[in-house]
């Protein structure tokens, strides 16, 4: 028969117990985790991040590959780097640096003058020299920018496009019904986005916001939006299920892929290994590598690897 | 329950793990084709890939300590809260209706209100442990006034001061309650930690965000088993806290 | 030139001010018709999850079976996290050509709301007067005839407790349709995150928790008229206070020999 000392030593034991596993579980250092595509943190030291370049990216499949090629790139030129989670859209990515909490990110020219304030053009040169104002305004510097572009891209299903005779934007206003545009929740504020098209096209399009990526196809093969703001290097444009409309009123910018960052970490050997890679990327190596990570459902850090080491840049 | 008894159940449930399965891969809708190259469950990325466990582990780490913390808090809290409404009984109405409003504030809201004026973690325990307050309220207020008058008036007539009362006999006997209660709100914060993804936190729900966001599948199922998985191991270890706390009422508690 | 020049001065500077211009909500839709979609879909849940848990666990209460999956079926219910249900029923129900709405949404507010229906009003059924169950018994009515006639009207308070609790939490949780896809007041939330418009997340915020809020005092309401007085629960304040100091011990002096003083 337990006496109560017994009983209660038992309970204050597996109190204990239990108590004692769960805060050692949760009080553990978070900084290991690493995000679900694979996406590891790097860093060189002893476990410090301080002196680290903290690189982050948005929230879709190409900019973590790029994030992580150029991030392996800098470590592995002897440059301590902090590869973290995405953080998700412009807005956040730029608060993030003016907050001191991100020292690095890839962006896009047009995409990033446009959301400064400035007027970008589909000009790759005339956009990055209005870019690198505007940074310098904010305490942020960018190097040299790639010639890979990635911009956005109204698509529609292709065979929705070959039914309805649209092969411009332009088309899209001899077409009966009110059609949707899907896109990102931030499309709806963007100038090159909805109020661009309403703007510059004169069409009066529904908005319905569907997450940027694989989804978005999903949204049109189940005609919840007729057209969507995508990406132009999506790899459904390569495989043909979705196809690109011309933009024949020039709505839309350059988007060079250009490396932003913080003027405090800006040194001479970051700005060299910055502009070695953005010189090797190409708007096809942009389009394999989403083939990879949204097709192949490879991880963005395998991707950036071995294109790494396809193009002989690791040492 | 007899032997015959189980094997009904076990055979009932085979047959409706089964049946969930074929469902499952009907309904999900895949051609013959994209089964081969989008399947429904990558096997080889749970056992095969090098990275998983870590990644599986770091969320799962994440996950438990956006569960414990708030958990602790609003046990700490709820105490106070309850101890006062047990002094003050007109409180009992405000603090409920309180805590009820705060509970229908969607947690998606409430993560984005709070993330602008803290940082992410303290952001997403402070509106996690709100959501802990309305549950442990009512349940400690709850156990402390079932606990028979007769044990009450027993504890006095022995010349017991509040605080001996209170200590010795109602909290004893109010523990299964308590526990009932701390248990439903741990589960109840597994389920909402994921929301907490929309600041960039979120443990296992990373899985299926993500697996969202890349129409892949193989996570998302991964973040669901993960996640329902660790509820249930919160919620028997809870259990069994309960049944060796509470010698004297080893009857099953009806949650 | 910073983000702030592009904006224009009549900018909402409160979550009142924003709610005020209903020209923020052009893109998003106009709170009307969100507030209904919302509703819809959590009404729709709810009536499903009642038609379905009501009925039977009530014929299984009075019948006194499956005890044990009652509390199995609470247990599930709250382990398993909406967001997930959401999520994974959108990529059905998109790869079937079913879209992103009103479906996946509403079949995880019906998991939500259907164990706390299902238990409390098993528990009600189950608990309500043996007394007056025995005395239609011996009355001669039938089993259905007692189920209807006396368990039921004896349940149907705590039964409408419950269901008020399940349509608060149902419409509360409707916001995370947004997450995935989906629209009504949720879509304030996830766009005022998106676009970094804090006022347009406080503005989802107040209208979701206003909206749970009515349909719980529309409950109340209900509640109140559908239920006698006699059985209204007993309020609060009938409870016994607790004393600060102990009562004093009855008459020292007197040697307990049982009989009165």
């Amino acid at each position: 028969m337990k006496n109560r000392t017994t009983t209660r030593r038992w309970r204050a034991l597996s109190l204990l117990a239990v108590v004692g596993v769960l805060a050692l579980a949760s009080c553990s250092d978070n900084k290991s985790d690493a995000g679900s595509d694979g996406s590891t943190k790097t860093s060189t030291g002893s476990g410090e991040f301080a002196d680290a370049i903290r690189i982050s990216s948005a929230d879709f499949s190409e900019q973590k590959v790029l994030a992580q090629v150029y991030g392996q790139y800098l470590q592995d030129q002897g440059i301590a780097v902090d590869i973290q989670d995405p953080v998700g859209t412009r807005e956040q990515i730029f608060k993030a640096l003016d907050d001191d909490k991100l020292d690095l990110q890839l962006d896009y020219s047009g995409l990033a003058v446009g959301f400064l304030g400035g007027t970008p053009t589909a000009d790759s040169q005339e956009t990055y020299d209005a870019l690198v104002p505007l940074l310098k305004d904010k305490g942020l510097e960018a190097s040299e920018q790639s010639e890979a572009q990635d911009g956005d891209a109204l698509v529609a299903l292709t065979s929705w496009a070959e039914e309805n005779g649209v092969t411009t934007i332009s088309d899209l206003s001899g077409v009966d019904g009110t059609l949707t545009l899907g896109g990102a929740a931030e499309c709806a504020d963007r100038p090159q986005c909805l109020q661009g098209y309403k703007d510059t096209y004169g069409l009066d399009l529904k908005f319905k916001a569907v997450d940027y990526g694989p989804p978005l196809v999903a949204a049109l093969k189940a005609d919840e939006v007729q057209v969507a703001q995508y990406q132009s290097t999506a790899p459904e444009i390569s495989t043909g299920q979705i196809v690109e409309l011309t933009d024949d009123k020039g709505l839309h910018v350059a988007a060079n892929v250009v490396p932003v960052f913080r003027s405090a970490v800006s040194t001479p050997e970051l700005i060299k290994a910055l502009n070695t890679i953005s010189a090797a990327i190409t708007t096809e190596d942009l389009a394999a590598w989403n083939q990879a990570t949204d097709v192949d459902k490879e991880d963005p850090t395998d991707v950036a690897t071995k294109w790494l080491q396809d193009n002989d840049l690791l040492k | 329950m007899t032997a015959r008894r189980k094997a009904t159940y076990a055979v009932v449930l085979v047959a409706l793990a089964a049946f969930g399965i074929w469902a499952a891969n009907r309904v999900s809708g895949l051609s013959e084709d994209t089964q081969a190259t989008n399947p429904l469950f990558r096997w080889e990325y749970l056992f095969t890939r090098e990275r998983t466990p870590g990644e599986l582990w770091g969320k799962t780490r994440q996950h438990l300590e956006l569960t414990v913390v708030p958990v602790l808090i609003g046990i700490v809290l709820s105490s106070l809260l309850s101890a006062l409404i047990l002094r003050f009984g007109w409180l009992r109405s405000v603090v409920f209706t309180f805590a009820g409003v705060l509970y229908t504030i969607p947690s998606i809201a409430l993560f984005a209100v709070l993330v602008t004026y803290y940082s992410n973690e303290t952001a997403a325990i402070t509106a996690l442990t709100s959501y802990t307050l309305l549950i442990l309220t009512r349940n400690f207020v709850a156990g402390i006034d079932a606990v028979p008058r007769a044990a009450l008036d027993a504890a006095d007539g022995l010349g017991m001061s509040r605080f001996q009362r209170l200590r010795k006999v109602e909290i004893p006997l109010a523990l299964p309650v308590i526990l009932t209660g701390i248990r439903i709100a741990t589960v109840t914060v597994v389920g909402l930690v994921g929301i907490s993804a929309v600041i960039q936190l979120g443990g296992l729900a990373i899985y299926i965000f993500d697996g969202f966001n890349r129409d892949y599948t193989t996570l998302m199922v991964l973040g669901t088993v993960a996640t329902i998985l660790l509820a249930v191991v919160l919620d028997i270890v809870l259990r069994g806290i309960e049944w060796l706390a509470t010698p004297w009422a080893r009857r099953r508690v009806a949650p | 030139m910073s983000l702030a020049a592009l904006l224009a001065t009549t900018e909402p500077t409160n979550v009142w001010q924003w709610l005020n211009d209903s020209s923020e909500r052009t893109v998003t839709g106009d709170i009307p018709t969100q507030a209904w979609t919302t509703l819809w879909h959590s009404v729709l849940a709810f009536v499903i999850a009642a038609a379905a848990a009501i009925p039977l666990a009530a014929v299984l209460a009075h019948f006194r079976k499956a005890e044990v999956l009652s509390t199995w079926l609470v247990n599930i219910g709250r382990v398993i996290p909406t967001v997930t249900i959401v999520a994974v029923f959108v990529i059905i129900s998109l790869r079937n050509g079913y879209g992103f709405e009103p479906w996946p949404i509403v079949f995880a507010l019906v998991l939500l709301a259907l164990p706390p229906l299902y238990s409390n009003t098993y528990t009600a059924v189950r608990d309500a007067s043996p007394e007056a169950v025995g005395a239609a018994r011996a009355m001669g009515l039938t089993e259905l005839q007692i189920l209807r006639r006396v368990e039921l009207p004896l349940a149907t308070p705590l039964i409408l407790a419950a269901s008020r609790v399940a349509i608060t939490q149902v419409v509360a949780t409707e916001a995370l349709a947004a997450l995935f896809g989906g629209t009504g007041l949720g879509q304030y939330i996830t766009f005022g995150i998106a676009n970094r418009d804090i006022y347009e997340v406080q503005a989802g915020a107040v209208l979701v928790a206003g909206l749970a809020m009515s349909v719980d005092l529309v409950f109340w309401f209900v509640t109140r008229f559908l239920v006698p007085k006699p059985l209204r629960p007993a309020p609060a304040n009938r409870r016994p206070i607790h004393r600060l100091r102990p009562v004093q011990p009855i008459n020292r002096n007197t040697p307990s020999l049982g009989g009165t003083p």
